[in-house]
């Protein structure tokens, strides 16, 4: 589904993501741990086509098209997700018209006729019930005075609106109490499927408590250094990143 | 007392053209009539304002007149075809329908009736002597400073006359529609005025629509008196086309625990000049103006407001958007007075821009004079452009740059749009403004 070759990134000339690959299969979740600084949140922009980050070499191939060659809302309506860090407030525009707005430009692309306000609201509510969010928080603006924990369900909400076949969660977890986690992790429990896939950027362990992962890569440098299964995670846990650190630069 | 020709010496250049011309024009012992004599004698000093006045810095209205200034109200046609005119027919309303500054009685239909109450014509309740009329008339206006006030003065036939007495809450809106479709460049002067008594309540919907190319210049000037405890609402509108030049002077007075709301929307217009006043005078009152103006092309939108406290214990707000593009030009001049016996004043005001040109401009201007000690007063000012970083939460959704920059400016403009309390109005202006960014 997702094949990333030698990905190489800069922003202002500096270089962040230096030969970066992945291949993410559907159905799978891979888990991208790694310390602060090692082109994690980078490597989720440089997906979601963000302009300010200049790709310099190699390539990213979603569903056998060239995901670099498209625009941010074309690689959205393809069904590429990135669930941001730090969700930005929009004021003045109501959650519900922007997720309709969203929704059916979505659609239109997959061929699908667009909802009309009723459908839409029924949609909407159902998804709202997965990530326990607040009905009212959808009369409110994008974001506009939602706490940390409400930002955060609110991106695995609009996650849940639209479907995507590749979600990318760049530190969802961060900043999260316990009980909000949960939330979060249930509703992408319930997403998951043989068709999509999931690439979770997390710092922590305790996040794939509660969405086990297939994969765990670890990312220090700008590319991936150690891949392993879960059990990977909890070495890390248990004994941080500096041996890896260490195992790295023993071999440059 | 000196006759007109014995001043001649201290005319005003600029001014001369029209003063020769008014002294042609019948004048009757009515209200309007008698005002007429000291209005254009005002004129005749102040002349036609250049960018060297510091009210009229940014707006260089001479040079919309290189062929000097005359009045055609007075020669104008009076005939519109109605399918050209908004009537605004989504809203059970009263109409009063002016063209080229005469009233239109087969456009006008009034609906709500209660003893006393009067909506229509100036022009023919101030050849009935209408008690209300005569008290208010010319009371407010500012002839000796404002130079097209007192053009209005010497010039206007007609406008909108709305009596309300105490006690009556008018069930429908008043929607005031001025047409002009003379193609000119001369002025098309309008008059209107309301007065509200005690404990009364009124919505006014006031549209100016403009019919072909090269129309003539509105000049109106517009007497609004709110009575005690009364409730009064204004929507002054440009909507349509990206035509019309307009100069308008608002001079309103409030009593005593009153309410007075302005919401000017100017979504087009080639020149639009608002000079907007309210005295408070009276305790407990509130005065809102809330203004917004998108504009694109070489349009320019030139908003001046004068919120003056004069009795303690009110309240007044001030929020005007700008949304600018293309080569258009923005200006705000807000001032606040707040007198010395004032106390306990709350006064706010904000002025927010948006330039989505590189060609845009905006100048913005706030002003407190604060002469009492106990009062709480701020005023603020932003302009730049919208946010890269929302734009691209957008696009990651699905929406195109576009899209997603007319969703930002849209609500961005819309919550002045908010304050609309008319629920089909505001639904309205916010549908036109949705046309607008997507023109």
């Amino acid at each position: 589904m997702l094949s990333i070759k030698d990905l190489h990134a800069s922003i202002n000339g500096k270089e962040i993501l230096k030969g970066f690959g992945l291949e993410v299969k559907p159905g799978e979740v891979h888990a991208i741990m790694g310390p602060n600084g090692t082109g994690k949140s980078t490597l989720a922009n440089v997906l979601a086509g963000k302009e300010e980050y200049d790709v310099t070499d190699g390539t990213v191939t979603f569903q056998g098209k060239d995901l670099l060659d498209m625009a941010a809302e074309e690689r959205a309506r393809e069904g590429v997700f990135l669930a941001f860090q730090y969700p930005i407030e929009i004021p003045g525009v109501s959650m519900a018209n922007f997720m309709k707005a969203s929704l059916n430009e979505v659609r239109k692309h997959r061929g699908q006729e667009p909802l009309d306000a009723v459908e839409f609201l029924k949609v909407m509510k159902e998804k709202m019930r997965f990530v326990e969010i607040d009905e009212k928080l959808m009369r409110r603006a994008v974001n506009e005075g939602f706490s940390g924990g409400e930002k955060k369900r609110n991106e695995i909400f609009q996650m849940a609106m639209l479907e995507p076949t590749l979600s990318v969660l760049d530190e969802t977890d961060s900043g999260l109490d316990i009980d909000a986690l949960r939330i979060v992790a249930n509703g992408v429990n319930k997403l998951r499927n043989e068709n999509n896939a999931f690439v979770v950027i997390t710092h922590y362990q305790r996040l794939l408590d509660y969405i086990v992962p297939d994969f765990v890569h670890v990312m220090y440098n700008g590319r991936i250094v150690k891949s392993g299964d879960k059990e990977l995670a909890l070495e890390l846990e248990a004994k941080g990143y500096d041996w890896i650190k260490q195992e790295v630069d023993a071999t440059v | 007392m000196m006759t007109l020709s014995e001043t001649e010496n201290a005319i005003h250049p600029s001014a001369q053209a029209l003063y020769a011309q008014w002294e042609k024009l019948a004048t009757t012992q009515t209200p309007m009539g008698i005002a007429r004599k000291p209005a254009i004698h005002s004129f005749g000093q102040l002349g036609i304002p250049t960018t060297r006045h510091e009210d009229w810095k940014y707006t260089n209205i001479a040079a919309q007149f290189k062929k000097g200034l005359v009045d055609v109200t007075n020669s104008a046609s009076t005939e519109v075809d109605e399918n050209q005119i908004n009537l605004f027919p989504f809203l059970t309303a009263n109409r009063l329908v002016f063209v080229n500054g005469h009233f239109s009685p087969t456009l006008s239909d009034v609906i709500d009736e209660a003893e006393g109450l009067v909506i229509g014509s100036l022009a023919h309740y101030n050849e009935q002597g209408h008690m209300g009329l005569r008290d208010n008339y010319n009371t407010l206006a500012n002839n000796s400073t404002e130079a097209f006030s007192a053009l209005n003065t010497a010039f206007a036939q007609d406008g909108a006359f709305v009596y309300v007495p105490a006690k009556v809450e008018v069930a429908h809106p008043v929607i005031i529609i001025h047409v002009t479709t003379e193609s000119s460049e001369g002025l098309i002067n309008t008059r209107n005025l309301v007065v509200t008594g005690r404990s009364s309540r009124l919505d006014i919907i006031e549209s100016h629509q403009y019919i072909g190319t090269d129309t003539a210049f509105g000049n109106q000037l517009f007497e609004i008196f709110v009575g005690d405890n009364g409730h009064v609402n204004y929507h002054k509108l440009m909507t349509d086309a990206n035509i019309g030049r307009h100069v308008g002077n608002l001079a309103a007075k409030q009593g005593n625990d009153s309410h007075f709301n302005t919401y000017v929307v100017n979504l087009s217009g080639q020149l639009v000049r608002n000079f907007m006043s309210v005295d408070i005078d009276g305790k407990n009152s509130e005065a809102g103006f809330y203004g917004l103006y998108s504009l694109d092309g070489n349009s320019q939108a030139d908003n001046h407001v004068l919120v003056k406290h004069n009795e303690p214990h009110c309240e007044s707000h001030q929020l005007f958007k700008g949304l600018l593009n293309d080569k258009s030009t923005g200006v705000f001049n807000g001032r606040i007075y707040v007198k010395e016996d004032a106390q306990k004043t709350n006064a706010f005001q904000s002025n927010k821009t948006i330039l989505l040109s590189n060609d845009a401009n905006t100048y913005t201007k706030p002003q407190l004079e604060i002469f009492a000690d106990d009062v709480k007063c701020s005023h603020g000012a932003t302009m730049g452009q919208i946010d890269d970083t929302m734009v691209f939460y957008l696009r990651a959704r699905g929406l195109d740059e576009a899209q997603a920059r007319a969703m930002l400016n849209q609500a961005f403009a819309a919550d002045v749009i908010e304050k609309v309390t008319i629920e089909p109005l505001k639904e309205w202006l916010l549908n036109q403004l949705t046309l607008q960014l997507t023109r």
